[in-house]
């Protein structure tokens, strides 16, 4: 056998093997190559720009690592760390409960389930701006179902996007509505991955539903509930669309929408401080990294 | 080692193709990505154009074409028989640019090419883009039309001392009000001649109608009408000549108290957003607005059957004899030097802004108002005019065009505006005295922009 295969090795012509060693990076390389022009290069760019000062429209002089510093004692990157995290820190569990209740309910056997799924979904597949529109129009015009409904329990029909103890609240509920689709489905792709052997099993042992659910679906879904909390934390620190068109670049009344997306956004192309803008930029992935890391580490602990 | 079979060449493919289409399968939530800023254009240090010297250039022969972007070419495809039967050289091709011109025409200006010959621009984006240093200084062809043209407008087209551009859309401002709700409630609005007259107005209105009729929306986290009514007394957010920042003087602080007076006396509607504004219209509980001679265009767009009950007076004065007119809004038609058409360009911006014949059609054909002193005295704006109920509003609007102090919008503009919005809703929501936030304001946009 081995010198039959010795001999057919040495039929091979040299430039088919070559194109075989090579094909599989030839057919991935139009991916990487728009990467790295329109990711790779961005990102390295912008870090290289946030040790620069940035005359009118260009790259200015070299200052190290001054717009870090000028960061760490700006209010308003602070304002805006704390309000993104304030807005995450209800957001967050508050997605992950509802999707995964969502998905353990739409996993079993109803009779419109489709239909649920779909118009559950709807939001996610929405424009970013068209949300923004809608929910502005909701929470601020006299006119809509909002003040409507309100106007039933006797309260004013005003603008709510005015008062500033509305704004967070207002903000975490347009997202939950609009990112509870793509969650479920996460959900749902790590509940079916379940055996149904082990439902089965606890039926049999007398568990009720709810038992099951906490204590086979939880701790078999650890890895992807912390999956989704992670997308849902980077999320946070990302989001512009939505709260720029409720709220517009100055955040709301006390800047109480100020996430650091917004913030980022404004300096860079209200006050054209680009130099400034990356560095906040970055300091904002590196809260991401570390939010990620933490969530990774305890759910590592969850799934033992 | 297998040769490559068909089969699983054609698998290959299919992989390849279906992995790049998921990657650039775009919308998928949060992405792990960190968002740092794609910067503007990667550009080379641009040579700055200098400001093409008109007379040096021997005058081209042949046909030329000038480009022009704007956001309403309408009325420039209106006049352009006119043109061309006048000055058949100089081709004029319009570009429509509803979309985001300015970002396009910054870019432009920055990366040094790309620009048009002519563009549109806001008033408040003028010095941005005269700060690049890409705009021509038109100040030796504008020369001969320094006193012909209404001084706030020609101030608007001007940064640190040189003319960059043509204004257009001229933008007077007046007291609108309803005829038919001052008749119902017995209101002259001939006696509103102080702001303390217009609060008694609202006074009056609230209390006769249930609290139903306010004069208009103050919005929060506005800039408007605070900072234009501030113009109104000669001053603003910046100072006209140094630039120094005075949104903390007397005069902001004395706008700011009218606000928030409107604001507590309940004569206003409380931020009720654009929407519910227009629905006011409707429902006649807006009964005297303050706005520019373009709010006529906005009522008539959402509420049509409103044209005809609406009137207009000079707007109330500070103080007894004090101006009575103010703008709100506004544009110029800025030229970019790149193309170095700039004496075939402004030629046409000389006719279709700076002469009779040509601002006509502007109106006619584009709502777009006057920005010549002498139209005053024209026919065209001498006849009554049916949305105001037949009132020869139009001659009103073209004297108090020539009254509005010249005002600016400074290059920190966009910035200063978001701070100047914050402390208006601090004054409104009583966390702050009028003077105590614009104190605090102007100190942020000091700090922030590097000025005193």
């Amino acid at each position: 056998m081995a010198g039959t295969l010795v001999a057919s090795t040495r039929q091979v012509p040299s430039a088919s093997r070559l194109w075989l060693k090579a094909a599989p990076y030839l057919f991935i390389s139009p991916f990487y190559f728009l990467f790295a022009i329109f990711g790779a290069f961005p990102i390295g760019y912008s870090l290289w720009i946030s040790f620069h000062e940035w005359r009118g429209l260009r790259v200015g002089e070299f200052v190290g690592l001054r717009n870090y510093a000028l960061l760490l004692v700006d209010p308003a990157f602070a304002r805006a760390v704390v309000n993104t995290a304030a807005i995450g820190l209800v957001y967050v569990p508050a997605m992950t409960i509802l999707s995964l209740t969502f998905a353990a309910i739409l996993s079993r056997e109803l009779r419109l389930r489709g239909v649920y799924r779909t118009g559950i979904f709807l939001p996610v597949v929405t424009s970013g701006v068209a949300v923004g529109i809608l929910f502005q129009f909701f929470f601020a015009s006299p006119y809509s179902p909002f003040n409507a409904v309100l106007g039933l329990f006797g309260l004013p029909a005003k603008s709510w996007i005015g008062e500033e103890w509305f704004i967070k609240p207002a903000i975490v509920v347009m997202l939950l509505w609009r990112w509870v689709g793509s969650n479920m489905m996460i959900m749902l792709a790590g509940i079916q991955t379940i055996s149904q052997e082990l439902y089965e099993a606890a039926r049999i042992d007398g568990a009720s539903g709810v038992q099951s659910f906490f204590f086979i679906t939880i701790p078999l879904m650890a890895r992807v509930i912390a999956f989704a909390m992670i997308l849902s934390t980077i999320g946070m620190f990302n989001l512009f669309d939505e709260v720029y068109l409720v709220v517009g670049s100055g955040g709301g009344p006390y800047e109480a929408g100020l996430v650091t997306g917004l913030l980022i956004y404004r300096t860079a192309f209200e006050t054209f401080k680009f130099g400034y803008a990356s560095a906040i930029a970055y300091a904002v992935g590196v809260i991401i990294i570390a939010l990620s890391m933490l969530q990774i580490f305890f759910s590592e602990r969850t799934a033992r | 080692m297998r040769r490559l079979s068909r089969r699983l060449f054609l698998a290959q493919g299919a992989a390849g193709a279906s992995a790049l289409l998921l990657a650039t399968c775009a919308g998928q939530p949060p992405t792990p990505t960190p968002a740092p800023v794609k910067p503007a254009a990667p550009a080379p240090a641009p040579t700055a154009t200098p400001a093409a010297a008109p007379a040096a250039k021997p005058p081209a022969t042949g046909e030329v074409t000038i480009t022009l972007w704007s956001w309403f070419n309408k009325p420039f495809t209106a006049l352009m028989p006119k043109w061309n039967a006048k000055n058949p050289r100089v081709k004029v091709n319009l570009v429509d640019m509803s979309g985001e011109i300015h970002q396009k025409v910054l870019t432009a200006l920055t990366a040094g090419s790309g620009a048009p010959d002519i563009t549109g621009s806001q008033d408040y984006n003028l010095p941005i883009l005269a700060d690049t240093g890409g705009l021509a200084d038109i100040s030796r062809h504008i020369a001969p039309y320094r006193d012909k043209i209404v001084p706030y407008k020609l101030n608007n087209g001007s940064y640190k001392g040189k003319v960059y551009s043509v204004p257009w859309d001229g933008s007077p401002s007046g007291l609108y009000h309803r005829r038919d709700v001052f008749e119902q409630y017995k209101i002259d609005p001939e006696k509103i001649e102080t702001y303390d007259d217009y609060v008694a107005v609202g006074k009056k209105l609230k209390d006769a109608s249930g609290g139903k009729v306010k004069l208009f929306n103050i919005a929060k986290e506005a800039w408007s009408p605070l900072v234009n009514l501030t113009w109104q007394q000669g001053g603003g957010i910046y100072a006209a000549d140094s630039g120094k920042v005075i949104i903390d003087d007397d005069r902001a602080v004395r706008t700011l108290t009218l606000i928030k007076r409107l604001w507590d006396e309940g004569v206003v509607h409380q931020n009720i957003g654009g929407e519910a504004t227009n629905a006011t219209y409707k429902d006649a509980t807006t009964a005297a607005p303050p706005g520019a001679i373009w709010l006529a265009n906005g009522i008539v767009g959402n509420a049509p059957e409103t044209s005809g009950k609406w009137g207009v007076n000079p707007l109330p004065a500070f103080e007894k004899g004090g101006t009575r007119t103010t703008a709100f809004g506004g544009s110029q038609l800025a030229v970019p030097g790149q193309g170095k058409l700039v004496d075939e360009a402004f030629s046409f911006l000389e006719f279709t802004q700076l002469s009779q014949e040509g601002s006509t059609i502007m109106w006619t054909d584009g709502n777009l108002f006057p920005v010549l002193k002498d139209a005053v005295n024209w026919s065209i704006l001498n006849e009554p005019v049916a949305f105001y109920g037949g009132q020869k509003a139009l001659k009103l609007y073209a004297e108090l065009n020539s009254q509005i102090p010249p005002y600016t919008y400074g290059k920190g503009f966009l910035e200063a505006s978001r701070i100047v919005g914050s402390a208006v809703t601090f004054a409104l929501d009583g966390k702050k005295s009028p003077k105590e936030a614009l104190a605090d304001a102007a100190k942020e946009i000091r700090q922030k922009q590097g000025l005193d």
